[in-house]
């Protein structure tokens, strides 16, 4: 429990979580964390630096806008000093993890500091007006008309992929230093843990925005708790049958087709179908494939994923399912995208622009809370994670006593718990018990549980938006530092590459809509507009 | 193999029933106007005739579902493609509670009950 990758997603998202429920006793550790808002230079005339800032705050410790107890300490830190604090902080956590994780402490220590300050270099960068802007946001900031890209807090997304992708493509030598410390599957699942506490917040949130709006707040709040309860049940179901289409589809198609041989098959078939990496390794080990073949086709998911996480986004929110059936995208990319941190990013990515579309399209009348359609796009991967174990158990009594009958073969099952992904604990744990301090002393949102819910609100927010958002940003950029295309060129990959290729984009892509429109459509994100959003 | 055929019979009618009772329900939707329910605003309205859809949708699929399970249930090789179908069948039954829920929640939240949907010809 202190050497894995996954646990340690835990004891760090677990952590920072604890230390955020600290503030409904009165005591604000986490205020610290340092967040970007959308800057300009200088403020044109009659402009008022309400959503657009100026340069000089470009950066700002959470705490500062959200504590109750510390608020004046947390501001005084200013735009250095939070990120200062943020980085002093994360980086002893981290190098405890790595220390326990032993991996070379010295190598990750530095590689930590390169990337953490790279990845603060392109928050902030992304976060300029020309960038993320909206014309919302020029309107509410009194802005004279003017182009941007509209991209939302995904344009940041974009160039940490892309700052990545270059360092890991064109300097491949700082690209293998780094590597000690670029680890994209460890930061999304602590960030997922952050997510947990997202979930758990949404309807807090959703009822201490309406507050302002008596009843309406409230029932905004029941909402949101009924719409993150339909998810988990809907997200289950689609899971269950993505599993039973996905896996059959692309195990025909690599032997019909491709003629690859059983066990490839198997192992394509559950890093395509499934949950790219680590069913690939579960299946790999289930069926005793070559090692060889788990890393190969491990390399095309993450080379793949990256693919998917440029274009889906973009194709989901103009093409199809669109704005429409934006749950539907969300859970369809939770299916469709094979690794936890390219999901959860494309899942950002498509929350950012679905909500930028609507928001603009609708004259700011329509108004979605952000992190709905991530939380749809990892409530499904969640459900698929959680299934690796039980799905590679299965595969291995296939394999030992129907295709290869070995005399006396046993599997234990604890080989379930063995693949079981560990920081979905975490995820569950952080979500559970905000609900529980919603429906408990938060009494629902009734006018004596809302200190509590204050209370809850200042911790929750460094956690959820300030710490998720960073790991975040670092998934992208490890990710992009570990991501080598040339992998897709080599020979022995011909085949595979194109069984990954015609299965992603033919199957299971168009599937995964089918399914998900199945399971999710007509779930509605209930609409926050004329409500004041933090 | 009569056991196979019966079975058969047996999905295709409850298969048909189901599509059957999708296509009143939704001409009856289709005729609900919002001012049969004046309790109601606009918003609420809205929202009422979307999960009122989407749970008819969700019979309407299960029903679609039990015809290739009567397919299926011809064969005797075919217990894979059986049980794929039955729990997808389960699948789609259990997925639409939530819907059904909503419904009866939005409906309190405007102080009616299913009774009152029931007498609009409205049934869930």
């Amino acid at each position: 429990m202190l050497t894995t990758e996954d646990w340690w997603a835990v004891w760090l998202g677990l952590t920072f979580f604890g230390l955020g429920l600290l503030t409904i006793a009165g005591i604000d550790l986490v205020g610290w964390i340092s967040y970007p808002s959308k800057w300009v230079f200088s403020l044109p005339d009659g402009a008022v630096a309400k959503k657009i800032k100026t340069i000089d705050h470009a950066f700002s410790a959470l705490g500062g806008k959200y504590s109750l107890t510390a608020k004046d300490t947390y501001k005084a830190l200013g735009p250095l000093g939070s990120i200062l604090v943020t980085y002093l902080v994360f980086t002893v956590a981290t190098t405890i993890g790595a220390y326990f994780q032993k991996w070379d402490v010295k190598r990750y220590f530095v590689g930590w500091t390169i990337i953490f300050f790279l990845t603060y270099g392109v928050w902030f960068i992304g976060h300029h007006a020309f960038f993320a802007a909206s014309a919302v946001d020029l309107k509410k900031s009194h802005f004279p008309e003017m182009f941007t890209l509209s991209l939302g807090g995904g344009a940041s997304f974009i160039l940490a992929l892309i700052v990545g992708l270059i360092i890991g493509n064109f300097i491949k030598p700082l690209a293998r230093y780094l590597s000690e410390a670029a680890k994209p599957e460890w930061f999304i699942k602590t960030a997922i843990v952050f997510l947990g506490v997202k979930v758990g917040y949404l309807p807090i949130k959703a009822v201490l925005a309406g507050s302002k709006l008596g009843a309406k707040g409230a029932q905004i709040g029941h909402e949101m708790a009924n719409l993150t309860l339909d998810l988990f049940i809907a997200g289950a179901a689609a899971t269950v049958v993505a599993y039973l289409i996905f896996w059959p589809g692309v195990y025909t198609i690599s032997r019909l087709i491709f003629k690859l041989p059983r066990k490839t098959a198997a192992v394509l078939g559950s890093a395509i179908s499934i949950c790219g990496v680590s069913a690939a390794v579960a299946t790999g080990g289930a069926v005793r494939a070559r090692p060889v073949v788990s890393i190969m086709v491990s390399a095309l998911v993450v080379v793949y994923a990256v693919i998917e996480l440029v274009i889906l986004p973009g194709v989901f929110t103009h093409v199809w399912p669109g704005t429409s059936d934006p749950i539907v995208a969300g859970s369809a990319m939770g299916m469709a995208v094979k690794t936890d941190g390219a999901d959860a990013a494309a899942g950002e990515l498509l929350d950012e622009f679905m909500r930028t579309k609507v928001e603009q399209e609708s004259g700011g009348k329509v108004v979605w809370m952000s992190g709905v359609i991530t939380t749809s796009a990892v409530m499904t991967k969640i459900w698929i994670d959680m299934f690796i174990g039980l799905w590679a158990f299965v595969l291995a009594l296939f394999w030992v006593y129907k295709i290869e009958k070995h005399e006396g073969d046993r599997v234990p099952f604890s080989e379930v718990w063995f693949r079981f992904p560990k920081f979905v604990l975490g995820y569950f744990a952080a979500w559970f018990i905000y609900l529980g301090i919603f429906f408990g002393p938060g009494q629902s949102g009734a006018a004596e549980g809302m200190p509590i819910l204050k209370a809850a609100k200042a911790g929750a927010v460094p956690v959820e938006k300030g710490m998720r958002k960073l790991f975040f940003m670092l998934t992208f950029m490890s990710l992009g530092i570990i991501t080598d295309f040339k992998k897709l060129a080599e020979a022995q990959f011909g085949k595979m590459v194109w069984v990954y290729f015609v299965a992603l984009f033919l199957f299971i892509i168009p599937v995964a809509v089918i399914i998900a429109y199945l399971f999710h459509h007509g779930m509605q994100i209930p609409n926050m507009a004329g409500v004041a959003l933090n | 193999m009569t056991q196979n055929i019966l079975n058969c019979l047996l999905f295709s009618m409850a298969g048909a029933a189901i599509i059957y009772l999708f296509q009143v329900r939704r001409k009856q939707l289709s005729n609900l106007k919002a001012e049969d329910l004046p309790e109601m605003d606009q918003e609420g309205f809205r929202e009422l005739k979307i999960l009122l859809k989407t749970a008819y949708e969700r019979m309407l699929y299960l029903g679609i579902l039990f015809l290739p399970l009567a397919f299926s249930s011809i064969f005797d090789e075919s217990r894979v493609s059986n049980i794929f179908f039955l729990i997808l069948i389960s699948l789609l039954f259990i997925s639409n509670i939530p819907p059904r829920n909503s419904i009866i929640r939005l409906l309190r939240r405007y102080g009616l009950s299913v009774g009152d949907l029931r007498d609009k010809g409205i049934n869930l």
